[in-house]
């Protein structure tokens, strides 16, 4: 639903509505009829009697089956319609987002991806336009795909509504490719329209999330969303090229298991045969057994299943994880360091290559600018906790960090360091999986990390252990079954490196990284507990 | 409205009486009331009743109102103390530039925002203390742009040591969000902002590395200068630098090497172009010591 401020007129009763309905039929009824007589007394012979010069310059086009007509026709993109290509006459295929007849012009705006120009069509006899094809295009309806034939104007001053504002395209052919029904299920200014405006007269018409996603298609055209599945498909990139440069080898993991990876709840079980399945909800155990297979530093990215009937702006129910595992050397400040180094590369390599997207981003959704530091910051569990402990939180020392001490603690790290990426290091024991490798130093510690994004943790992760009886020990501690976990502690007993690992979502990462505030704004086609269409 | 907390739960009832008023029925003058409830007899004997958690209320708040009274006596102690320093301040502090104390706790961490053009070269004189054990780290901030990097990587080559056992942290973070250095000491409290200003932090915490007589109101006045300086476009710096060197023998101020000759090393060495009025002598000797 469009939500819109304005309000319905007041219904006093079913009279009133009668009455009123009456009034307006009668009143449509009497400018039909105007219409009709004016048609009748000059439009109609004019029309027939006028020839059309713009004949065979407009029209829809039949359906594109590849019959291979103008194959030898050059497009030219939006964004590269230039003050340098002034006079220039070009060929361009985009949609039609808005356009407005008046006489014997027509305004209307081109847009291709994220990238707009103003068109017009103006009736011109050197030109051979006719008042026909300037209705035609007035006519369009919007979003629908056109072919336009025209020169390339230098302007008097800039169209500051387009984002090529120093030229305007100034068509003598218009052809449709594809319509649009005329009808839209939201208006692609309102799904664009910023969310925060400080001018008080600005419309305030803005479109549901549910009604976003429920026409994804559309949604996905405005420049935000053109701009924040770029930036998405930067992250898993920059990912890729970060880790292989340093000497990772990706991988592909099933996502049908035998048995849960990570203790067995929040899986989806599927039937597979005569039998069931599960889908993988983490790629952990297959990393470390290529680790165990000597591949020494892995990733993989990947779809990841998680049955949370978790409702939040966070949680979906499928997501894409970015997974890496490193064996070290000497200790696993070796694997933190590098996975740090990774997103502070990541930051940047978005920070340096996707200006423009994230400016995008910044006009529909108002929020400031990531900030990281390079090196990543790290701290230790005892040195947030007294941080906290400054602002009044009191923590203790062997317990986890709630999610609101966790947002607190992102608002002290900022303040203080003024960066909304850090490390966290050494967590207690108490609150890890039974596989994370406690602290020699102290048994109350563990060799484990949280990294947070604005305050949300986005990735969890630790030392593993290798040692087969230990794991074995640490799973009995922990009260676990050890016949359900007995593959897991098999893989190591024929030799493996140390190592240590994490990861994290991809839709999350993008979320924290350009501030926004639902994880469905940077997921595709979301899937939650509630949605798993389109 | 409000809800009050209930701190020591009584499980006893107390009568009440079932309506608000009563109105005295003048034609029974003689018959007694209803109202021999005495809610507050009943109340009396409540609390008087022997309660463990009572009791326990009792001690914990005994047990506060004695460190109070420590509390208070403490700082009777501080206040008579300060009341006798103010008398024999200039005694005190001639002594204590001999003496080597940390006047200023420091916190275990401590972060110095620093601008890439106005790196802060005072911190070297601090670090060839052999007494001050800081452990230094150091960070870019995404706010800077990737030509800066060289000239703070040349910068962060003259930190030659590094002491993991030490106590203090100090954090190095190049950003170029301001053009001001800041120190902040935490995350709730007020950051030292400029270079002068966290050079005079410094001095009092290290003393005996930097003399800086915060009484002296000339020395002061020169800092300020120095600040100015700072902040003056570089066209401007050379009038400021001459009120600065009204004092100058070999040294900024007393002949002797102070606070104020860092302060002015530390604006001098950012300059592309050194000022002419800039004695060549001075700054020689100020590269010696801050290098």
């Amino acid at each position: 639903m469009v939500v819109s401020e304005e309000n319905q007129p007041t219904v006093e009763g079913d009279a009133a509505v009668s009455k009123k309905a009456a009034k307006k039929a009668a009143k449509a009824a009497e400018k039909q009829q105007k219409k009709a007589d004016h048609k009748a007394a000059s439009g109609q012979p004019q029309a027939e009697s006028e020839p059309d010069i713009s004949e065979g310059h407009y029209g829809t086009y039949k359906l594109l089956q590849s019959s291979g007509e103008h194959r030898d026709r050059v497009y030219t993109d939006v964004k590269d319609l230039t003050v340098g290509k002034n006079g220039q006459d070009v060929w361009v295929r985009a949609r039609l987002q808005t356009s407005r007849a008046k006489g014997k012009q027509c305004f209307a705006v081109l847009r291709q991806t994220s990238t707009t120009v103003q068109l017009l069509v103006s009736v011109s006899e050197e030109k051979n336009v006719s008042k026909q094809l300037v209705k035609f295009v007035g006519n369009i309806t919007k979003e629908s795909i056109i072919d336009v034939y025209g020169t390339i104007v230098k302007t008097a001053t800039p169209v500051e509504s387009c984002t090529v504002s120093e030229v305007e395209l100034v068509a003598s052919e218009v052809w449709v490719v594809s319509a649009a029904k005329a009808q839209l299920p939201l208006q692609i200014e309102d799904a664009a329209r910023p969310e925060k405006n400080d001018d008080p007269e600005a419309l305030k018409i803005r479109v549901n999330q549910d009604t976003r996603l429920d026409n994804r298609v559309l949604d996905l055209r405005t420049p935000a969303n053109q701009a924040i599945f770029r930036i998405e498909a930067g992250v898993c990139r920059l990912f890729r090229d970060i880790l292989t440069k340093r000497g990772f080898v990706e991988i592909h993991t099933p996502k049908i298991i035998s048995a849960a990876s990570e203790g067995g709840a929040n899986v989806f079980t599927v039937s597979y045969f005569k039998s069931s399945a599960y889908l993988a909800q983490s790629p952990q155990l297959y990393k470390q057994m290529a680790i165990a297979a000597d591949f020494d530093k892995v990733f993989t990215v990947g779809a990841v299943f998680r049955a949370e009937d978790s409702n939040t702006h966070r949680h979906l129910t499928e997501f894409v994880g970015l997974d890496l595992e490193m064996s070290f050397k000497h200790h696993y400040h070796e694997v933190l360091d590098t996975i740090g180094q990774t997103f502070t590369d990541m930051f940047r390599g978005l920070r340096d290559e996707f200006a423009s997207e994230i400016a995008s981003v910044g006009q529909q959704y108002r929020v400031e600018p990531f900030k990281f530091l390079d090196p990543p910051l790290r701290l230790e569990f005892p040195q947030a906790i007294q941080m906290l402990k400054e602002a009044g939180v009191t923590v203790g020392e062997e317990d986890d960090l709630s999610t609101p001490d966790e947002k607190l603690l992102g608002r002290l790290v900022k303040a203080k360091y003024d960066t909304d990426f850090y490390i966290l290091d050494k967590y207690p024991l108490a609150v890890r999986p039974f596989y994370t490798m406690p602290d020699p130093n102290n048994p109350k510690v563990s060799n484990s990390y949280d990294m947070f994004m604005r305050g949300e943790e986005i990735l969890s992760g630790a030392q593993r252990i290798h040692d087969p009886e230990f794991l074995t020990e640490r799973a009995k501690h922990h009260g676990i079954d050890i016949s359900k976990i007995a593959a897991y502690i098999e893989s190591f007993r024929l030799g493996c490196p140390p190592h240590a690992g994490g990861g994290i979502g991809m839709e999350r990462v993008v979320m924290l990284y350009l501030g926004l505030d639902n994880i469905r704004k940077t997921s595709m086609f979301p899937r939650d507990p509630k949605r798993v269409t389109p | 409205m409000y809800q009050m907390r209930n701190i020591v739960s009584q499980d006893c009832e107390i009568d009440l009486p079932k309506c608000m008023y009563r109105i005295r029925n003048p034609n029974q003058l003689s018959q007694c009331f209803e109202n021999d409830i005495n809610i507050c007899h009943q109340i009396v004997k409540l609390i008087k009743r022997p309660s463990d958690k009572m009791a326990e209320l009792e001690q914990r708040q005994d047990q506060l109102l004695k460190k109070l009274d420590i509390l208070y006596d403490r700082i009777k102690i501080i206040s008579s103390i300060c009341a006798s320093n103010e008398i024999n301040t200039k005694v005190q502090l001639q002594k204590s530039n001999k003496i080597k104390i940390q006047s200023i706790p420091t916190p275990e961490e401590i972060v110095l925002y620093v601008n890439p053009d106005n790196l802060p070269w005072y911190l070297f004189v601090f670090l060839k203390d052999p007494s001050i054990e800081v452990h230094i780290t150091w960070h870019i901030h995404s706010s800077v742009a990737n030509e800066k990097k060289p000239k703070i990587l040349a910068f962060l080559k003259n930190f030659k040591k590094i002491n993991l056992n030490s106590k203090i942290n100090l954090r190095l973070i190049f950003s170029c969000v301001s053009t001001d250095s800041e120190l902040k000491l935490s995350s709730l409290a007020i950051p030292i902002v400029s270079s002068v200003n966290i050079l005079r932090y410094l001095s009092l915490v290290y003393p005996n590395t930097v003399p800086y007589d915060m009484n002296d109101h000339i020395v002061d006045g020169l800092l300020d200068n120095c600040y100015l300086l700072e902040k003056t476009p570089e066209k401007n710096k050379d009038a400021i630098i001459q009120k600065i060197l009204v004092h100058h023998k070999d040294w900024m101020y007393k002949n002797e090497f102070s606070i104020v000759d860092v302060a002015l090393y530390n604006v001098v060495k950012q300059l592309r172009n050194k000022p002419k009025s800039v004695p060549i002598s001075w700054f020689e000797q100020c590269e010696k010591i801050c290098n």
